[in-house]
């Protein structure tokens, strides 16, 4: 049962190869990445 | 409140309950009624967030950068990488497994004991908290607007029971869809009147100088100094694991997104909240620094706590109360004079006059702090209400005396669907876990659907009556908000450390996984009471963390290695 599910895990981590949900999550990391640099900003200038 | 508020409040709230009842009337299958398992994943993006956002939210946060500024959004940082991670790992196996309870896994990949350990500890964390969601906004609303607290509390708990028994997890999903459209909207509402009202004495961007020189917009903190309770750094690598066992291994939580028609629901519902939550977060401080910048401008109350008080002060000792507020008020007055030359000065466009009268606004603005902190340290002893937290009452004050007719209704809607949303959350998943955990899986195997959909009513009906007990009762015991929160430290990190260990570490097995999982939260409970070190309770979560997957990697090393 155990090993079962180890593969299931390990399968279910290969099916994430998807292009699209790659880029889906390069985007919210680029997002988080501008926001960062854009409070950056924001506590630069005002502060 | 007017009576126009009050309709608004009352058509706002019950339209939800209703539309809660009437949309899930059907006959629903138990997998549904359990799970909701049709949400598209905008209903599911929004009752992720609706679960998250609790009334305390939108009470609280305004009022903290009020205090002390916008640093308190990096918390959220590690939050869209936790929800990355979750996507890809944690959801396609919860899917597979066909998974109720999030807690089935540890036994598909552990064992049935390691199983109930992690329901178990759920339930008493989960138990406390509802009760907490209740009390906390009702206690904070009854006292600014003279209501009764057990009418609140029950009349809150009552509503939420209703269309949780009736339509199970999937009402909750699709309430959650109209809670939050209330809460954006409330919200924007309030956020424009803000900015309403401060342009009548300077621009926008002139405005969020000014804060900027308060001290108030100072977002980020790239120091990687450790007594700092908001950095970069923290929010990154504390706000991941926080938002990793909250969303990972919280059934609350997990219920939510495992209520969609496919995987790609649930992802995508996840991936919404990665990309929406810490601006929204932002948003609500900003509203807080809005706030603030307009009690700069208007002269605030000499404290937001309930009116009540400052009268008690000024009775009881009129001349001492006197001569703070005339301190008080003589160096507001000179705060506002800064900020008018330091508005004149940007108009300018003289880049040495700016800085002067930076300067003078910064020291203006620190006496005319100081001077209203005495004001306020002396009502609060002269009435007893030191622990009380100004804080809590800020938006609401301006809420209630700054919003038109009608608008103040539906912003108290806004704090009491966010009280409801997160309710409704918590009492679905506690009967979920005490259905199929502990009923189905320890007393009763064989059973009809019908049968374990009453069973699930039946125990939303008790975890919601226990809900509004406990919150009728911890007004008697006030240092029970802070143990709610203690307690959920202790327990949250052995049981994240359950999982990382199950989904990443293929050599540990069940009875390593288990005796490891105890050993942990014996040793995070000897460290807390014994006191042989003092720590904030947030780490516990790390360390308890840590201890499971240490201790069942050197068990399993003893007891010879696991065969694969």
């Amino acid at each position: 049962m155990e090993t079962e599910t180890e593969n299931e895990i390990a399968a279910s981590v290969k099916d994430e190869s998807s292009r699209g949900w790659t880029k889906l999550y390069l985007v919210v990391v680029a997002a988080l990445a501008g926001q960062i640099a854009f409070y950056a900003w924001l506590t630069k200038t005002f502060d | 409140m007017s009576g126009i508020d009050i309709v608004v409040l009352g058509v706002t709230l019950f339209a939800i309950v209703f539309f809660g009842v009437w949309m899930t009337r059907n006959d629903q299958k138990l997998d549904e009624f359990l799970k909701g398992s049709s949400n598209s994943w905008g209903t599911i993006g929004l009752s992720v967030m609706a679960t998250q956002a609790s009334a305390i939210t939108f009470l609280s946060t305004p009022g903290l950068a009020y205090d002390s500024g916008m640093a308190f959004v990096q918390n959220y940082f590690g939050m869209p990488l936790a929800l990355i991670l979750i996507a890809i790992v944690f959801v396609p196996m919860y899917y597979k497994l066909e998974l109720c309870s999030v807690y089935e896994f540890l036994e598909h990949r552990f064992d049935s004991k390691t199983r109930t350990l992690g329901s178990v500890i759920f339930l008493i964390q989960r138990g406390f908290s509802a009760g907490i969601t209740i009390y906390a906004p009702s206690i904070i609303l009854t006292s600014v607007l003279g209501w009764d607290m057990n009418t609140t509390v029950i009349g809150v708990g009552l509503a939420v029971v209703i269309y949780t028994v009736t339509g199970g997890s999937h009402a909750v999903s699709l309430t959650h869809k109209y809670q939050m459209t209330v809460i954006l909207s409330g919200m924007a509402v309030a956020f424009g009147i803000v900015v309403y009202k401060i342009s009548g004495h300077a621009g926008f961007r002139e405005n969020l100088s000014i804060a900027g020189a308060l001290g108030h917009l100072n977002v980020v903190d790239f120091s990687f100094d450790l007594d700092k309770r908001y950095t970069l750094w923290s929010g990154l690598l504390g706000g991941f694991f926080l938002s990793l066992s909250y969303f990972g291994t919280d059934q609350s939580q997990a219920q939510r997104y495992m209520s969609g028609q496919s995987i790609r629901d649930s992802r995508l519902g996840l991936m919404f909240n990665a990309l929406l939550k810490v601006p929204m977060q932002f948003m609500i401080l900003l509203l807080g620094v809005l706030v603030f910048v307009f009690y700069q401008w208007e002269k605030p109350p000499a404290t937001f706590l309930p009116e009540s008080m400052t009268e008690a002060a000024a009775a009881a000792d009129a001349e001492t109360y006197q001569n703070y507020e005339n301190a008080f008020i003589g160096n507001f007055k000179s705060q506002k004079s800064a900020m008018q030359e330091f508005v004149g000065a940007l108009r300018a466009g003289d880049e040495a006059l700016v800085l002067s009268s930076k300067e003078k606004l910064k020291l203006a603005g620190e006496e005319s702090r100081q001077s209203r902190a005495n004001l306020k340290t002396h009502i609060t002893t002269v009435t007893g209400a030191e622990s009380m937290k100004e804080t809590d009452y800020v938006f609401i004050h301006f809420v209630l005396n700054e919003l038109p007719i009608g608008l103040i209704g539906l912003l108290v809607a806004v704090i009491l669907s966010a009280a409801m949303s997160s309710t409704a959350s918590e009492l679905s998943a506690l009967a979920t876990i005490s259905t199929v955990d502990f009923y189905q899986s320890h007393f009763s195997k064989n059973q009809s659907d019908a049968h374990y959909k009453t069973v699930s009513r039946v125990f939303t009906a008790v975890w919601g009556g226990l809900a509004i007990l406990f919150a009728l009762f911890a007004s008697m015991v006030e240092s029970l908000i802070e143990a709610v929160n203690i307690v959920g430290s202790l327990f949250y990190g052995t049981v994240l450390g359950l999982f990382l260990a199950a989904f990443f570490i293929i050599r540990i097995g069940a009875h390593a996984a288990f005796v490891a999982a105890i050993l942990a939260q014996l040793s995070v409970l000897f460290i807390y009471f014994s006191d042989i070190v003092t720590i904030g309770y947030l780490w516990y979560n790390l360390i308890g963390c840590g201890l499971v997957i240490v201790l069942s990697l050197m068990l399993q090393t003893v007891m010879g290695g696991r065969k694969v």
